[in-house]
């Protein structure tokens, strides 16, 4: 059976993911603070805060103490603020660093070396369009996600040779916790400008995540959008 | 793409040499002699791999990364991964080879195989 470890699996995009996966016969892990999620005999729920790392290596210790091998991992886990750059406390750009770049490097150090072992795997890093729409009033978010992006592409140079595909995937809005604050207007025109004018749905997000997943010539070190860029 | 799969041709057959993968494991200290061992067994494997017999025959004095090495990043990355969970087999210690520690000494533990395995006894005796 494919395995997998998705952070962010108890709620929104990685939720429905996980659900995909589990409905095509793999088995999830999922990392997330609160201890939540599908109910399925193929899910198993680990409480992990992917900005700590020693909790990340713990956690994929214990994993790779019962599975032979971890096949995908999807860093999904996200944070964000939307905030005028001169408003935005230092504490939050320090935290959406810490969650959507250092929860995604500590989580690739940690579940790459095992996939160097197996000189196989599959590393998925969720970003967003707002990287390079260079979104204004999100320059926190867009910084750190700018930051995952630029480890996507380093981390597919050097992982390539062993074996491993890392790629990125973004989204436009997508209406989930993380984007019920945003005002409706300003999400209704960014996806004008995306070409999504119905907006995307969670489940749309999963199936392109999926998609790609399954794709056999996925490029490594890729960045694809779901809308137009 | 870079050389995908370069490493692919021969998966190192670690189960044959250290207990199977489900079987409980018990924390033990290593030896010197041990962890110089572990290091030249998987030289071994990982030399058949890239097909180097530098390090397929590797000695205590052997270099392994750095000037005049045998080893690019990427087979140090292999290697250091490899050895990590040899020694998890061997001996049930989840150890990190590459941490801060090993980056701030003057001589990188990395530079020759004695220096590795010297590391290696130091670490996993020290948790
Ligand atoms: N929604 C959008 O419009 C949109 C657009 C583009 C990209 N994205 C990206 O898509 C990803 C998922 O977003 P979403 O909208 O689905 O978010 P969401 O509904 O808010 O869900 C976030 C998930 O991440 C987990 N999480 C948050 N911080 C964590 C931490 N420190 N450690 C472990 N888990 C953590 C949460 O669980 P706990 O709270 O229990 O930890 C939850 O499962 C994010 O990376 C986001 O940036 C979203």
């Amino acid at each position: 059976m494919p395995t997998a470890i998705i952070t962010g699996s108890s709620a929104g995009i990685g939720k429905a993911t996980t659900l995909k996966l589990l409905n095509a016969g793999w088995r999830v892990h999922g990392f997330t603070r609160q201890l939540d999620g599908a109910t399925h005999a193929n899910y198993i729920p680990h409480q992990v805060d992917v900005t700590n790392e020693s909790a990340v290596q713990n956690a994929v210790a214990a994993i790779l103490s019962k599975e032979q091998s971890i096949d995908l991992l999807i860093n999904n886990a996200g944070a964000a603020s939307m905030n005028a750059l001169l408003l935005t406390p230092g504490s939050i750009a320090e935290n959406l660093m810490r969650v959507n770049y250092l929860g995604a490097f500590y989580c690739i150090q940690a579940v790459g070396k095992q996939m160097v072992r197996q000189r196989q795997g599959r590393i998925i890093n969720i970003t967003t369009v707002a990287v390079p729409l260079a979104l204004e009033g999100e320059a926190a978010y867009v910084a750190s996600k700018a930051a995952l992006d630029a480890l996507t592409r380093v981390a597919a140079k050097e992982l390539s040779p062993h074996g491993i595909v890392v790629a990125g995937l973004g989204f436009g809005p997508i209406p989930t916790q993380l984007t019920r604050a945003v005002n409706a207007a300003k999400l209704a025109e960014l996806n004008q400008l995306i070409g999504r004018t119905n907006g995307t749905t969670v489940d749309e997000a999963a199936d392109f995540i999926f998609e790609a997943i399954q794709q056999k010539n996925l490029e490594a070190g890729s960045i694809r959008y779901l809308g137009k860029i | 793409m870079l050389a995908v799969a370069r490493y692919k041709c021969v998966i190192p057959v670690i189960e044959q040499l250290f207990l199977p993968h489900t079987s409980t494991i018990s924390l033990n200290m290593i030896t010197r002699q041990q962890s110089l061992a572990l290091v030249l067994k998987r030289l071994h494997h990982l030399g058949k791999e890239l097909e180097k017999p530098e390090l397929q025959n590797a000695q205590e004095t052997t270099r392994l990364f750095g000037d005049g090495s045998h080893l690019d990043s990427m087979g140090l990355v292999t290697l250091i991964a490899d050895l990590e969970e040899d020694i998890y087999r061997e001996c049930g210690a989840r150890v990190t080879l590459a941490d801060e520690k090993a980056m701030s000494r003057l001589t990188s533990p990395f530079r020759r195989v004695n220096l590795l395995a010297d590391y290696i006894h130091e670490v996993v005796n020290a948790r």
